[in-house]
């Protein structure tokens, strides 16, 4: 699931046996199961109300529970749920006044600004939904910030493949925005930057390491790549994860 | 042993396997996480996901 929907949804998977963090990697990499989306935590962010494993819960674009039980069982039912959920994403909530539909259709058409402007409108109208208007501008505000936040993080963390790829969707979107023009300045400005395309070049060669990795786990040849790795890239952050790859060697 | 699912793939033999799926209502999930999770890519909690659905699944390495 993780592989046909990528970034689409979030799928955390949790460890429930007692595993210590290094042993619940290593049995993900020698089973073949990283090389998607999905994060691998022994922490249990939700309540599964299950002594059984597999177990799962499903929740919804807005973090509310959808459904619980085995996820073998429900295989089909819990597609169906995630496709509604992906279909709902795209369209502005039941409950949204009429009057908003035009902000709304704009923001999640990947026009942030265009979204708040015509928010804007209706909130200057000052009838019955000003105040829904404001509310749904903060919102947008919001999520904005919230989209950039993660990018600034990732490229402080070293994952700057995907803070770059998410950059340029998010720059597309969220150009003319005033309240994050400062921020995107910055992460411009950090994209320029000698230390940030050190780090890229070095993120981008260990994913081409990790490719082979994927099916095979850490081989032996797998781990002699990375040490080469953390030579070439000593100091950065991309490094530092082949180090510790490089220990889960699986011959 | 245990069954579970990762990327759609079937792994494992045996499913403990009851009929207990329970339909949610209204309960919302919120956690940041303390340690964070391999391959999270900077992903720090639930909150990130927002817009998204989430799919948790819990599983056993024995």
């Amino acid at each position: 699931m993780a592989k046909e929907l990528g970034d689409t949804i979030g799928i955390v998977m949790v460890e429930s046996q007692g595993a210590t963090f290094d042993e619940m990697e290593r049995f993900a990499w020698d089973n073949g199961w990283m090389g998607t989306s999905a994060m691998w935590t022994l922490e249990r962010p939700v309540d599964s109300k299950s002594n059984y494993l597999p177990s799962y819960v499903l929740l919804d674009n807005n973090g509310y529970v959808l459904s619980r039980g085995n996820p073998i069982e429900d295989h089909g039912k819990i597609e169906d749920m995630i496709d509604e959920q992906l279909k709902l994403a795209k369209k502005a909530p039941d409950d949204a006044p009429k009057a908003l539909d035009k902000a709304w259709k704009e923001f999640l058409g990947g026009k942030y600004q265009k979204g708040i402007e015509a928010a804007q409108k209706v909130a200057e109208k000052g009838d019955e939904d000003a105040e829904a208007a404001k509310a749904l501008i903060t919102e947008f505000e919001e999520r904005i910030g919230t989209e950039l936040a993660l990018i600034e993080r990732r490229i402080e963390a070293g994952w700057c493949v995907e803070a770059k790829s998410g950059y340029d969707a998010f720059s597309r979107a969220a150009r003319g925005v005033e309240a994050v023009a400062d921020r995107m300045k910055t992460v411009e400005e950090k994209f320029d930057s000698e230390d940030f395309k050190r780090e890229f070049e070095a993120e981008e060669a260990l994913n081409g390491i990790l490719e082979d990795a994927h099916d095979d786990g850490i081989t032996k040849k797998v781990v002699k790549k990375l040490e080469k790795h953390v030579e070439r890239y000593d100091g950065t952050k991309a490094a530092d994860r082949a180090k510790r790859l490089s220990g889960f060697a699986n011959e | 042993m245990n069954t579970t699912i990762v990327g759609g793939t079937l792994v494992g033999a045996l499913a403990l396997s009851l009929a207990f799926a329970q339909e949610g209502g209204g309960e919302h999930a919120s956690h940041t996480f303390a340690k964070e999770p391999v391959n999270a890519r900077a992903l720090a909690s639930l909150e990130d996901f927002k817009g998204r659905p989430v799919l948790v699944e819990f599983w056993g390495t024995h």
